[in-house]
C-alpha cells in the first residue's frame, strides 16, 4: 500500500448509478450553481471551509465509468471517503447502492471505509407528488428504506439533496469530510474545533 | 641503520641529478604494516633511522632524500619539515609500491593520495587555527588549495551556507562538503587504494539547512510537523516563531499575506517554495529569490479570504448557515416522511423559498484557489467561439462541452509533460532526482497521447469556429481513434505500476519528494497531486463516450453524422 500524505487532504469519491445525479451534484458544489451547464465533472481540487480550518478535498467523479470495473478501481485507489448516490425517484438505484456500490468499495477500500448515503433529485420528489403523478410516485425511494440501509452498513450520514437548487449540496460534502475526519482521530480535534458551536 | 638496498644503478646524469633515497624515521614507522615490503619493491636505497637528522647533510650533495613518517607530528616531524625536506607517510609509498608508479615529487608532507587530483576551496571558517589544521590535512592528502573559487575548484568546504563562494559552488554544481569530510578522509587515511570522493563519503556532503535554525507560520500543524522532520534530516534545527536562534522564517505564502509582527534583519524571511526548492537542489536555496513579500494590503481586504477581517466575517456567516441548517434539519430532516412535511408549520414551499435564497448561498465558503482546470498552458484559443444573436443548439452545446474538456485535458497532459517529465529529464543542480527507467516507467506513454489528443482538439475547434448541426463529430473522432488505440492500452494497463513509482520515489528519494512539493503548488496543476494528473488518461475515454451518447441523443435521425457518430462510440468504447 502507498504512503498516504500526512496533510489535511481528503480524497472523495461519488458512486453511484449511470444518471442517478452524481456529476450534477459535483459539479453543483464545485460550480455553486453553474454546474447543470455540463455534463462532465472533471477531478478538482478544491478548499473547503469548516470555520476554524480549511481541508483541501480532492474530488473525483466515476461518471462514465459505469460499465468498466478496472477504471473504478483506479479512481477508488487511496480514496479517503466515498459519496454513494442513489435517484430518489428511481428505487432500483437505492438497490443498486446496497448490491453493487456499497459491496464494491468495501471490498476495494476495506469495511471501515466511511462513506454517506445520498439521495439525489430530491426537488423530483416534490414534483411527483405535487402533481400527483401516483404511478411514478411509487417507485419514490422512502426515507425508511434509507434509514434501514444507512444503519446496517453503517453509513455516517444521510442526505436527500437537490444539485438543481443547490439544496443540502454543501452538506453532502461536510458530511463526507467528518465521515473522514471521524476516523482520523489525529486530525479529527484539530479540525472540527468550533464546528459545533 | 644499514643499507638493505644498495645495487641501486649508476647515476645517470643527463636524467636524474640525484637519486631518491628514502629514509624510515622511527621504529614506529619501520613497523607500519607492509611497508618494508614496499620499500623493497620500490628498489630504492632506503636507510632507517630514529629521527633522520642524520641524512639531512648528505641530503644536499649525493641523494634526494625522501624522509617517511608514520605519525605527522613531533618533533623529529617539525623540525624536517621546517628545512623543507621530502616527507612522505607510509601509505603513499605502500600505493606505489602496489601501482609500479615511481614516488610522486611532493614540496609538501605527503601522508596519503586520498585528495590527489582534488582542488578545494574553503569558505566560511572563522577560527585560524581550525583552517590551518584543515589546509595541512588536505595538503598531506595531496590535494590542493584555492583561495578564491574557481570553475577548476573541484570541491568547496564550507562551514556556512551563505556568502559568494557557496553560492557559486551551488550554482556550478560544484560539491559543496563538510569539514567533517576532511577530518573523515583523514582517519582512513591508511587505507591507500582509498579516495576521498568514494561514494561513502559523500554522506559529508553539507546539508541544504547546514546550521539553520528554521521557524514557520501559516501551515496547518500536521503540515509543520512533517516539514520540522524534513528539517531536522536535511540538516537544520527548527523553533517556534520568533525564537532568537531562528535564522530563517519559512511562509506558506498561500496563507499569510502579512507579517503580523517586524522581525530583525538579520532573519530571511521566505515562502514555502524555498524550503522544498533546497531539498530538490541538494543545497541551500537563494534566499533572495524567495523572499517573502506582503501583499498590498488595499486589495487583499476585499480578494483573499486568508486575512482575519474576512476570515473573522466568513466565520460568522458560517456559523449562521450552520445555525440555519440546524433548524432546517429539524424540520426538513429527510427522516419525516415528506407528506407530513406539508402540514407542518414549515410548509416545503416556504423551505425551498429558502433554499434559492441569494444570501445563503449554501457554498460560498468553498474558495477554489485555483482554477481546476489549467488553460493557459495551451497556446490555441480554448474558449469555443460563441458568436452572438445565433440561438445555440443542443447539440453544438455539448460540441461545446466536448472541446471545452478536450482542452482542458490537453491542457493537464501538456501540464505533465512541461512541469513534470521535461525537467525531470534535464540536468538538475545536484544529480538526476529519479533514475531514468523511473521516469520511463512513469512518463512512457503520456508524450503519444498528448500527441493524438492535441490533434483531435485541433479538428475539433476548428469544426467549433464555423458550426452547423450537419458538421460531422463523429468522423472527427474516428479520425482520431486508431491513434488512440495505440496510446491508452499500455497507459491504462500499467497504470497501477505507474503509481506505485511515482509513490516509491516519492519515499526513496527527498528531493523527488520536494519537487513534487514544488510542482504540485504551481498554478497550472490546481493542487492536484502528480497522481491525480495521471490518472486523467484512464478517466478521460469514459467522459468522452458520456459526452459522444449525449451528442448521439441530440443529433437529427437524418442527419449523416448520425451513423459516424454511433460508430465513434463503438470506437472509443473498444479502446477502453
Amino acid at each position: 500500500m502507498a504512503a498516504r500524505s500526512p496533510f489535511a487532504r481528503c480524497k472523495i469519491v461519488v458512486v453511484g448509478d449511470q444518471f442517478c445525479g452524481k456529476t450534477l451534484l459535483l459539479n453543483s458544489f464545485v460550480n455553486k450553481g453553474k454546474g447543470h451547464e455540463f455534463a462532465i465533472f472533471e477531478s478538482c481540487v478544491v478548499d473547503f471551509d469548516l470555520g476554524s480550518s480549511t481541508i483541501t478535498l480532492s474530488l473525483h467523479d466515476i461518471s462514465g465509468q459505469e460499465d468498466y470495473e478496472s477504471m473504478r478501481n483506479l479512481t477508488y485507489a487511496d480514496a479517503d471517503a466515498f459519496v454513494v448516490c442513489y435517484d430518489v425517484s428511481k428505487r432500483e438505484t437505492l438497490k443498486n447502492a446496497e448490491f453493487k456500490w456499497l459491496p464494491e468499495i468495501r471490498s476495494k477500500c476495506g469495511e471501515d471505509i466511511p462513506f454517506i448515503l445520498v439521495g439525489c433529485k430530491a426537488d423530483l420528489r416534490q414534483i411527483l407528488h405535487n402533481n400527483d403523478l401516483h404511478k411514478k410516485a411509487l417507485d419514490l425511494v422512502s426515507i425508511k428504506e434509507v434509514e434501514r440501509l444507512a444503519a446496517r452498513f453503517g453509513a455516517y450520514a444521510f442526505f436527500e439533496c437537490s444539485a438543481k437548487y443547490g439544496r443540502n449540496v454543501r452538506q453532502v460534502f461536510e458530511a463526507s469530510t467528518k465521515a473522514w475526519l471521524d476516523t482520523r482521530e489525529d486530525l479529527y480535534a484539530y479540525f472540527t474545533e468550533g464546528l459545533y458551536c | 641503520m644499514s643499507v638493505i638496498n644498495s645495487d641501486s644503478n649508476v647515476k645517470d646524469i643527463n636524467q636524474t641529478a640525484l637519486e631518491t633515497r628514502i629514509c624510515v624515521v622511527s621504529d614506529d614507522t619501520a613497523n607500519y604494516d607492509g611497508l618494508n615490503q614496499a620499500l623493497q619493491e620500490l628498489e630504492c636505497t632506503v636507510v632507517y633511522s630514529t629521527n633522520g637528522l642524520e641524512y639531512i647533510d648528505d641530503a644536499a650533495d649525493k641523494y634526494d632524500t625522501v624522509f617517511v613518517f608514520n605519525n605527522f607530528e613531533g618533533r623529529d616531524y617539525d623540525c624536517l619539515h621546517k628545512m623543507d625536506h621530502r616527507i612522505m607517510g607510509p601509505p603513499v609509498i605502500l600505493k606505489c609500491a602496489n601501482s609500479k608508479e615511481p614516488l610522486p615529487y611532493n614540496t609538501r608532507p605527503l601522508y596519503c593520495t586520498l585528495m590527489s587530483q582534488l582542488i578545494i576551496c574553503f569558505t566560511g571558517f572563522r577560527n585560524k587555527a581550525e583552517i590551518t589544521r584543515l589546509v595541512n590535512l588536505v595538503h598531506h592528502m595531496g590535494g590542493s588549495i584555492r583561495k578564491d573559487f574557481s570553475t577548476r575548484v573541484t570541491h568547496l568546504v564550507a562551514n556556512t551556507t551563505n556568502g559568494n563562494k557557496y553560492r557559486t559552488a551551488v550554482s556550478l554544481g560544484t560539491p559543496v562538503m563538510t569539514e567533517q569530510w576532511v577530518h573523515q578522509a583523514w582517519s582512513t587515511r591508511h587505507d591507500s587504494t582509498g579516495s576521498a570522493i568514494d561514494e561513502d563519503m559523500m554522506q559529508y556532503k553539507m546539508m541544504p539547512f547546514f546550521c539553520c535554525c528554521l521557524s514557520f507560520m501559516g501551515f496547518s500543524d500536521e503540515e509543520q510537523k512533517h516539514m520540522e522532520e524534513v528539517t531536522q534530516m536535511q540538516g537544520g534545527s527548527s523553533a517556534p516563531v520568533g525564537d532568537k536562534s531562528c535564522t530563517h522564517l519559512v511562509i506558506d505564502d498561500v496563507t499569510v499575506k502579512d507579517l503580523p509582527f517586524e522581525c530583525n534583519g538579520k532573519i530571511h524571511i521566505v515562502k514555502s517554495e524555498w524550503f522544498w526548492g533546497s531539498i530538490q537542489m541538494a543545497a541551500c536555496a537563494d534566499e533572495t529569490m524567495y523572499r517573502f513579500t506582503k501583499v498590498d494590503s488595499s486589495d487583499h481586504k476585499t480578494s483573499t479570504p486568508g486575512t482575519p477581517v474576512a476570515r473573522s466575517r466568513k466565520r460568522r456567516r458560517l456559523r449562521e448557515s450552520i445555525a440555519a441548517l440546524s433548524k432546517e434539519s429539524e424540520h426538513e430532516s429527510p427522516h419525516v416522511p415528506p407528506r407530513k412535511r406539508r402540514s407542518s408549520d414549515m410548509g416545503m414551499l416556504s423551505m425551498s423559498g429558502s433554499f434559492l435564497d441569494a444570501s445563503h448561498t449554501p457554498d460560498s465558503s468553498i474558495t477554489l484557489r485555483t482554477a481546476c482546470t489549467p488553460q493557459s498552458v495551451d497556446t490555441a484559443p480554448t474558449t469555443p467561439p460563441a458568436p452572438p444573436k445565433r440561438i445555440i443548439s443542443k447539440r453544438e452545446h455539448i460540441a461545446m462541452e466536448l472541446l471545452q474538456t478536450e482542452s482542458n485535458y490537453v491542457g493537464i497532459l501538456h501540464t505533465i509533460i512541461k512541469v513534470f517529465k521535461e525537467p525531470l529529464e534535464q540536468n538538475q543542480t545536484g544529480g538526476p532526482l529519479i533514475p531514468a527507467e523511473d521516469i520511463k516507467t512513469i512518463f512512457g506513454s503520456i508524450p503519444i497521447i498528448y500527441e493524438v489528443h492535441m490533434k483531435l482538439k485541433e479538428d475539433l475547434s476548428e469544426l467549433l469556429a464555423d458550426y452547423s448541426d450537419d458538421k460531422s463529430i463523429g468522423e472527427i473522432i474516428l479520425r482520431h481513434s486508431s491513434g488512440m488505440m495505440k496510446a491508452y492500452p499500455q497507459f491504462v494497463n500499467y497504470f497501477e505500476m505507474t503509481k506505485e513509482t511515482v509513490n516509491k520515489c516519492d519515499k526513496q528519494f527527498p528531493r523527488f519528494h520536494a519537487f513534487l512539493k514544488i510542482c504540485q503548488s504551481k498554478p497550472e496543476c490546481g493542487r492536484q497531486t502528480l497522481c491525480e494528473l495521471l490518472i486523467r488518461p484512464v478517466q478521460r475515454l469514459p467522459s468522452m463516450i458520456l459526452l459522444l451518447q449525449d451528442l448521439l441523443k441530440r443529433t437529427d435521425s437524418s442527419s449523416p453524422d448520425l451513423e459516424q457518430v454511433e460508430k465513434s462510440i463503438t470506437a472509443v468504447k473498444e479502446v477502453t
